[in-house]
């Protein structure tokens, strides 16, 4: 078993990473895990369940809304979609974060101090 | 309103939630089947990797909750269903409960009624009670009197902490005129005691600031009660004139209904209080009568008061020294000195009380405990499915928690039905009457019982909870039920536990055998009198037409002689104090020939003014000398009698016949001795008293009384005598009223009343901790024998016979029980021992609690040893091919 340490990175990084895989184009769970993992090159050991709680949450926060759908396989699926609201959050999301990772880097480039 | 749509939708929302999941595993299947794996395989690959199914859903759930409180409803939901399904251990553990809890309630409830309510003036915190104190005296309120009016008046003047003091002295009035006469309490109270304590009257004024000055003081106030019964509440009543004691007196106010300071009945009036003058004699310093209430300035506190108190209390001593001595000033709140009032007695009943309650929490932890075994493996089963620690401890204080509600609930009524006996126990006495009247069950008894039980919860929740939860996952799921039953911790707990119960049913039982031995003792000792077919009727002279000396002796002297002249009358007399009665009188007295000393250096003694014939009706004995004769007149020379605790204390080894005495009952120093013409026998003064104290007895001829009691010895039922007696003393005056005829019997009963109360509260709550501490080692017993039925079987298979079986459960009961006993044992000594100090320091001598001690360690292993028998002759009956067959 996983610890949830490994599974989530940093509080917020799987809701970020789904709002902006969903930002590309609507998806049900399963194609999200899919398409998170494959983006990462695998890099990333994401529990695929870990992805629900997390999705139930943006849910909650109506930054993603869902609707019953039919998938290309023929398959009764849900279909996550980002709101304006979701859109909104996921910019402000990733200059913090960007924000923070140039510091980090700047904290880790070897040489400068 | 978010929110609320969220709540209705939720179920539809875990709905999609599990239809998604499931999807999500399907969709991942079929992927993995196309990649050419099993179905099985992929089955298994899928789950693996998608994590533990069951908590994702949870916790995708969690999101929408309001976590804390929905566990919380679904722990009482559940924690009921339990209940429910354990019909048995609810109601054991519920009705312990009960049991604990009333009695806690029902002490308090008198603790409350008495102690808590807050009195009825305004702004009461700033208002505190100065009392004359003995520093060297531990507290309890043995060490403080009332204040002299010498004291007041100077106290007054001097202090500087607060805006105004003021005085209430109690005393009886005599209310004629229309109907029969009635005595009545009355308070002679400071011209400006209510403007001082902020009361208003209902009706009509209060006094005016003159109204202190003899001529001026015929005013009287009513109180709602009065007013109600003997004026039948008619507004018309002010501005008339009532006589009192013979006196005129104009009503001008009628009290508001709802007040009250002090715990004891309120007076039924109040008149102006005026100080005789030679009150303001610095020898009268010595009569400490008056209530003295002050209020603080802003700026006092009752330590400053208190402090300057004492600097003015030196202040008089060094301006007269010797008048006092010994004797500080002291100021408390008013609350404190309430609450003193009753202390001890109250403290060491709710002390017994909370001991009960004690024992019914260790006994439902221990229960608790034995349960927590059969539910290792449901416990064990949810830590695997991902229940933290926390939620399963809170899970089980949350059962806890119902019981201890429904326990709470159950124990309201069984209090509510305690209160009523307690109530009609204490009825039989005047003085403690009133903590009776006051007893209900408010709201405040019902948080008190609310929070009592609350904390009983956690109490008896906490062990229990921290065990169950604190298991070795993998044993208890591998090893099945049988193996964890025998855990070693869990046996020790409960073993601590009975233990635990063992020994504070034993403190119990000791304090309420030492309090059964003291009560007892009291019984048997004798009162120093033959109470039977004896009548006394208390006769208090205070028409204003008695108050010269020898129309008092003349009025006594008349009615005795009638009384003796009726059929059926033995003997009859009189006496200023009647022993065993309200209250005793003690007067200081010097010996003729010994060195003179200071009023507060001599030596004190009972003192009754009597008639001749006193001794024959109560059958005290005459041992030596000669009694008072009827000759032994005013104008003769003073005689006086003593009994044989006076002769043993001040005439160990002289003749005390023919010395002389001079008994200090006035203010001022008699210049005439009285002769000791006589020894008589000792009488006890009050049921509680234990020892005799000395005695003296003057003529009642030579030392007039206007209060005497009239005692008659008839020949048949003293009670049917009453109405005669009654018919004689109007025969001598027909406006004299006449307190409720009594037999000695009664006033030997009231005067036992009080003890005998405490006797049965601290006896049945010893009787209950018995009874649950047995519970207690029985239901451990039976659990342990129910969980070594396997080993019972094998032994017995082995050749074990029955009765070694029995021996080797019995031993284990007692030995908990010995354990119990000793430490027990250490427990109670000081602890009873120390109490009872504090109640009474009037106790029989230590080495006399032998057979207490030894008669509540008996009780108690008896029990142990019944309680841990029924379980073993259970245990004897096992069958060891069914128990092995188990397996």
């Amino acid at each position: 078993m996983k610890t949830r340490e490994q599974r989530d990175l940093f509080p917020g990084a799987l809701e970020m990473m789904i709002l902006k895989t969903l930002k590309r184009q609507p998806l049900h769970g399963y194609a999200l895990v899919q398409q998170i993992k494959r983006t990462s090159n695998d890099l990333l050991q994401i529990e695929e369940g870990s992805l629900y709680p997390a999705l139930q949450r943006l849910l909650k926060e109506e930054l993603v809304k869902a609707e019953w759908g039919i998938s290309s396989t023929n398959r009764r699926v849900r279909t996550y979609k980002l709101t304006a609201k979701g859109a909104k959050h996921l910019e402000n999301e990733v200059s913090r974060f960007e924000k923070m990772l140039e510091g980090i880097t700047r904290v880790l480039a070897p040489g400068e101090s | 309103m978010m929110w609320l749509k969220q709540l209705f939708s939720r179920r539809r929302l875990y709905g999609d939630l599990s239809e998604e999941i499931q999807e999500h595993l399907e969709e991942k299947i079929e992927e993995l089947v196309a990649g050419g794996m099993s179905r099985k395989e992929a089955t298994y690959a899928a789950r693996r990797e998608f994590g533990n199914v069951t908590l994702t859903e949870e916790d995708s759930r969690t999101v929408w909750q309001w976590p804390s409180i929905e566990d919380f409803f679904m722990d009482v939901r559940f924690g009921a269903r339990m209940l429910r399904k354990n019909p048995g251990f609810a109601a054991v553990t519920i009705v312990t409960l009960a049991i604990g809890i009333a009695a806690n309630t029902t002490i308090f409830s008198a603790v409350n009624g008495c102690m808590l309510r807050r009195p009825r003036i305004k702004d009461p915190a700033r208002v505190v009670v100065i009392v004359t104190a003995d520093p060297a005296k531990e507290g309890w309120g043995w060490d403080r009197q009332p204040v002299s009016a010498f004291d007041f008046v100077a106290w007054r003047e001097q202090s500087r902490s607060f805006e105004a003091m003021v005085a209430g002295e109690q005393q009886e009035f005599v209310l004629s005129g229309e109907g029969q006469p009635e005595r009545v309490l009355g308070l002679r109270v400071s011209a400006d005691y209510f403007h001082s304590l902020g009361v208003e009257v209902a009706l009509g004024r209060t006094f005016l600031a003159d109204e202190d000055q003899s001529g001026r003081n015929r005013v009287v106030i009513l109180s709602d009660g009065l007013w109600q019964r003997r004026f039948g509440s008619n507004p018309k009543v002010m501005g008339e004139v009532v006589r009192l004691n013979g006196e005129g007196y104009t009503v001008i106010g009628v009290m508001s209904s709802n007040y009250r300071i002090g715990v004891y009945g309120g007076p039924e009036l109040w008149a102006p209080l005026v100080f005789p003058p030679e009150s303001f004699l610095p020898a009268s310093r010595g009569n400490r009568s008056l209530e003295v209430m002050a209020r603080l300035k802003s700026g006092a506190s009752v330590e400053t008061a208190r402090a300057e108190m004492v600097t003015l209390a030196q202040r008089s001593e060094q301006a007269h020294p010797g008048t006092s001595k010994g004797w500080s000033a002291s100021a408390m709140s008013i609350q404190h000195y309430i609450a003193d009032e009753f202390g001890v007695g109250m403290r060491l009943q709710m002390g017994v009380a909370l001991f009960v309650l004690l024992i019914a929490c260790v006994n439902i932890a221990s229960l608790q405990l034995a349960r927590g075994a059969e539910r290792q493996t449901e416990f064990a089963v949810r830590t695997a499915l991902g229940a933290g620690r926390f939620r399963l401890v809170r899970q089980s204080l949350v059962e806890s928690l119902l019981i201890a509600l429904a326990g709470g609930g159950l124990g309201l009524l069984l209090a509510s039905w305690g209160v009523d006996l307690l109530r009609r126990g204490l009825s039989l006495t005047a003085d403690v009457g009133s903590i009776g009247r006051e007893m209900t069950i408010d709201h405040t008894v019902m948080i008190f019982t609310l929070g009592v039980s609350v904390l009983a919860a956690v109490l008896f929740g906490l062990v229990p909870a921290v065990h169950q939860t604190a298991l070795g996952l993998h044993s208890t799921l591998k090893e099945g039920s049988r193996a964890i039953s025998q855990s070693k911790a869990r046996h020790r707990t409960q073993s601590v536990l009975v233990t635990a119960e063992i020994a504070l049913a034993l403190v119990l039982l000791i304090a309420a055998g030492v309090f059964v031995q003291e009560f007892l003792d009291r019984v048997h000792a004798g009162f120093g009198i033959d109470s039977n077919q004896v009548l006394t009727a208390n006769i208090s002279l205070s028409n204003a037409g008695y108050k010269d000396s020898s129309k008092q002796a003349a009025f006594f002297q008349e009615a005795i002689q009638r009384l003796e002249a009726l059929p059926g009358v033995i003997s009859a007399g009189a006496t200023s104090t009647l022993p065993l009665g309200d209250y005793e009188r003690t007067v200081t007295f010097s010996i003729e020939g010994r060195p003179a000393l200071s009023r507060t250096e001599r030596g004190r003694t009972d003192y009754f003014a009597i008639s001749p014939d006193y001794l024959r009706a109560l059958g005290i004995p005459l041992i030596r000398g000669r009694n008072f004769l009827s000759s032994d007149s005013a104008q003769e020379p003073p005689v006086a009698l003593v009994n044989q605790a006076f002769v043993r204390r001040y005439f160990p080894n002289e003749d005390s016949i023919g010395k002389r005495i001079r008994l200090d009952t006035s203010g001022l120093d008699r210049p005439d001795w009285s002769e000791i013409v006589g020894v008589v026998g000792d009488v006890r003064d009050s049921f509680e008293q234990r020892k005799y104290v000395p005695q003296a007895y003057e003529p009642y001829t030579q030392k007039s009384s206007s209060v005497m009691t009239l005692v008659v010895r008839t020949g048949s039922d003293p009670a049917a005598f009453a109405p005669t007696l009654r018919r004689a003393v109007w025969g001598v005056d027909k406006d004299q009223p006449i307190a409720a005829a009594q037999t000695m019997n009664q006033v030997m009963a009231q005067s036992g009343a009080g003890m005998r109360v405490a006797n049965i509260l601290i006896g049945t709550f010893a009787g209950l901790g018995l009874a649950l501490a047995a519970v207690g080692v029985f239901a451990v017993m039976a659990y342990a024998v129910a969980q070594r039925t396997h080993e019972i079987g094998i032994r017995m298979a082995l050749g074990a016979r029955r009765s070694d079986v029995l021996r080797m459960v019995v031993k284990k009961g007692l030995v908990l029980g010995a354990v119990g006993i000793g430490s027990g044992l250490a427990l109670a000594a000081p602890l009873v021992w120390l109490k009872l100090g504090l109640v009474n320091d009037d106790l029989l001598p230590f080495d006399q609690r032998g057979p207490v001690f030894l008669a509540a360690v008996f009780l108690i292993w008896l029990a142990a040893l019944l309680a841990s028998y029924v379980p073993a002759r259970r245990a004897t009956k096992v069958d060891p091919i069914l128990a092995l067959r188990h397996e």
